[in-house]
């Protein structure tokens, strides 16, 4: 993923081990960029099965 | 021939590094992970003509030698570790200035170094031109353009990389970069002490350790003047340090690029570049940030969001339908028992928390999220960091800062915990205070907006007094607060246009979290007001909230408003909404609610975290000040107002 503030592409290591430390109810999901902090949205993995199908359909 | 010394690929990601492994080695590759990780590497060969043949290593992607990433440490391993016959440096042609520097880094390895600028043709496309035979004289290393897709410059690649590879380039006259003074005295020093020989050189050792890098500091373990080193290290401002490094190289990478590149680059890299320029200039820059702020979130959010859509929904859906029904079904089924104003009625879960929920949080959220999310894609916020970081320093702050700050703006609670990664104590204990006093969080400000709306004299009295409150009290953070003052950098990412893809998916994944969060909120504090009408409490509780309420100048009927607030500052906010509508605060009435619930203690969540992030006695005395002080400054806003006979 890539950090949305500074640019850093990085693999998350599973977004559902994010930071448990704010939320009441619901973590956020979101994952902290290694390099300045920000907190990064991930793609939801609807959206990215819906994009992979494009690309598939792309190729063919 | 050859196979001893290896061939790496180094690069950040998405730059085509796999590309020109593909293009050098073919289909003959093997992927592995990296020794007690779950990295991949790549290994393959390349065959030149029928005598050369190298192994070569296609590394994960890395910003800088400095890792931040566990593939950034991998690719460092094998940098550091692997006997390299020639490190080929794969770079986005189009993106040279930001991945120059490390360039200069791997040339201060020691180890010899080709950069290959690839992805070449949209170099061109652009109407860019360069001089590489210039920039390879500049560089001292061999500089080869490709378009790996296309196979184009790989032919070019593997006779520079035999000509490397058979020491027939000699690195005699490499670029240098020249750190400050104090830096370079620095490495004269270790440099005295540095005896062995390794993979890295002397200088490259020296500069990690300056930096109080782990590896450098490790392998220098084996020299007999260790403790020397250590001595030399200790105590020095690392981070300090580290930030002029990486200037150093940044402009040394600037300097080099700015002379080779052909005028009709700078021309044409121009609008964008231009416009980055512009964001960032401490004059220049600010009309734009208005500019942000206005159309934004006071347009976007506050008139369309906070106006139309909760007009919508609000009279349309709730007013009319909702929850007269809900107040008919209930009676039949409680009358006027004490459980109809659980569910129906005035406070009731549905009446007023799904209502709060849905037909005013939920536009405004969404207006704001969506219009986050298109300023966050831009790669505005990074160059706002760099524009407010001069102004921040008067605050204690560094433009470091701007990233807590900023998450404020859509959760204050999650925006606490991202303080940890602010540099000094100092600093985090600034900006968890003004998170706490001046920052509101995404529903609450869009409320705000709404309620302000259609009212820019109110707006700008609003956002003045906020903005003084909080260059005040960061003022006196800064002179209170003992600790060393920070400086910021950071290399910018490219502007970019937003894509509908990347604003929807961070519009619904935040929407999502919201609501997953606030509503057990919401219904929990109708519960509460529930059971505390029944017992009497919240009446009592009101009557308490009634005096600061009134002597700041707010009509008495906002005080449940307030009480809502220690909930949830938005739940508080749609409390001010409904009053609001319904003309019971007053011009004047309005602008101080606004004022003073902006400045209102911290959320129970946010109160919660700060504890946890600043221990207790800052929590605690951070609601203490907040309280009253949210107060005062509503007394001396409603004076000030009197006193010019200002009626909004």
């Amino acid at each position: 993923m890539k950090c949305s503030f500074c640019g850093l592409e990085f693999e998350s290591c599973g977004e559902k081990k994010g930071c448990q430390g704010c939320s009441i109810f619901s973590q956020c999901g979101k994952i902290k960029c290694p390099r300045c902090g920000y907190m990064v949205v991930p793609e939801p993995a609807w959206i990215k099965k819906i994009k992979s199908f494009i690309e598939r359909k792309k190729r063919k | 021939m050859g196979q001893d010394k290896k061939v790496i690929l180094v690069g950040s990601p998405n730059v085509g590094k796999s590309a020109i492994f593909n293009a050098l080695t073919g289909s003959y590759v093997t992927v592995s992970n990296y020794p007690g990780t779950t990295v991949d590497v790549s290994h393959g060969n390349i065959k030149v003509g029928a005598h050369h043949k190298f192994s070569v290593i296609d590394t994960p992607g890395m910003y800088s030698l400095r890792p931040i990433t566990s593939e950034e440490d991998v690719a460092r391993k094998i940098v550091t570790s692997e006997d390299a016959g020639c490190l080929l440096h794969v770079v986005d042609a189009k993106n040279m200035l930001r991945m120059l520097p490390l360039t200069l880094q791997l040339i201060e390895t020691g180890q010899p170094v080709i950069l290959v600028l690839n992805l070449y043709d949209e170099f061109l496309a652009r109407g860019m031109k360069m001089n590489i035979a210039h920039l390879e004289h500049d560089l001292g290393i061999p500089v080869v353009e490709t378009v790996a897709t296309q196979g184009l410059g790989v032919e070019n690649l593997c006779s520079r990389i035999v000509e490397v590879m058979e020491d027939r380039y000699k690195f005699t006259d490499v670029k240098k970069v020249v750190y400050p003074a104090e830096v370079e005295d620095k490495i004269r020093d270790l440099y005295g002490l540095i005896k062995n020989r390794y993979v890295l050189s002397s200088r490259a050792l020296a500069l990690l350790v300056l930096q109080n890098d782990e590896y450098g500091l490790d392998v220098l373990k084996e020299e007999k003047e260790h403790e020397s080193i250590k001595e030399i290290t200790a105590g020095l401002p690392h981070e300090r340090i580290e930030r002029e490094i990486s200037i150093a190289r940044h402009e040394t990478a600037q300097e080099v690029l700015e002379e080779r590149l052909g005028a009709a680059t700078r021309k044409s890299s121009g609008w964008k570049e231009g416009l980055s320029q512009i964001m960032v200039h401490p004059i220049l820059g600010l009309p734009i940030l208005a500019a942000v702020l206005w159309f934004g979130l006071y347009k976007f959010v506050g008139e369309f969001g906070a106006g139309t859509l909760v007009d919508l929904i609000e009279a349309n859906v709730f007013e009319k339908y909702v929850n007269p029904n809900v107040d008919i079904i209930f009676h039949r089924m409680f009358g006027d028992g004490i459980f109809f104003g659980l569910f129906a009625g005035e406070y009731g879960i549905i009446t007023l928390g799904a209502r709060y929920a849905f037909a005013i949080i939920l536009p405004i959220v969404f207006t704001f999220f969506v219009a986050f999310s298109i300023i966050e894609d831009t790669g505005y916020l990074p160059r706002l960091a760099m524009l407010v970081d001069r102004m921040f320093k008067k605050i204690g702050l560094s433009g470091r800062s701007v990233i807590p700050l900023t998450l404020g703006f859509g959760c204050d609670t999650m925006a606490t915990i991202v303080t940890r990664t602010l540099e000094s104590k100092k600093e985090k204990i600034i900006a968890t205070f003004l998170l706490a006093l001046a920052i509101p969080c995404s529903a609450q400000l869009g409320v705000l907006l709404g309620l302000m709306g259609g009212k820019p004299m109110m707006m700008c009295i609003w956002a003045g007094t906020v903005a003084m409150v909080f260059l005040l009290v960061g003022f006196l953070g800064k002179i209170l607060v003992k600790g060393e003052d920070v400086s910021f950098f950071m290399e910018l990412p490219p502007l970019r246009m937003p894509s509908f893809v990347n604003v929807f998916t961070k519009t619904y994944t935040r929407m999502v979290w919201y609501f997953k969060e606030i509503i057990p909120v919401f219904i929990a504090a109708s519960v509460m007001i529930w059971v505390g009408k029944i017992t009497g409490i919240f009446d009592i509780l009101v009557r308490f909230m009634a005096y600061p309420v009134k002597w700041a100048g707010i009509p008495e009927n906002a005080s449940p408003a307030f009480l809502y607030g220690f909930f949830r500052r938005d739940f508080g906010a749609a409390g001010l909404f409904d009053l609001a509508k319904s003309g019971e605060l007053g011009g004047n009435g309005l602008l101080i609610a606004s004022v003073v619930l902006t400045l209102f203690v911290p959320c129970v969540a946010q109160f919660v975290v700060t504890w946890k992030e600043r221990g207790k006695l800052m929590a605690i005395g951070m609601a203490l000040f907040i309280f009253p002080f949210a107060f005062f400054i509503g007394f001396l806003l409603n004076s000030i107002l009197n006193g010019l006979g200002v009626k909004l």
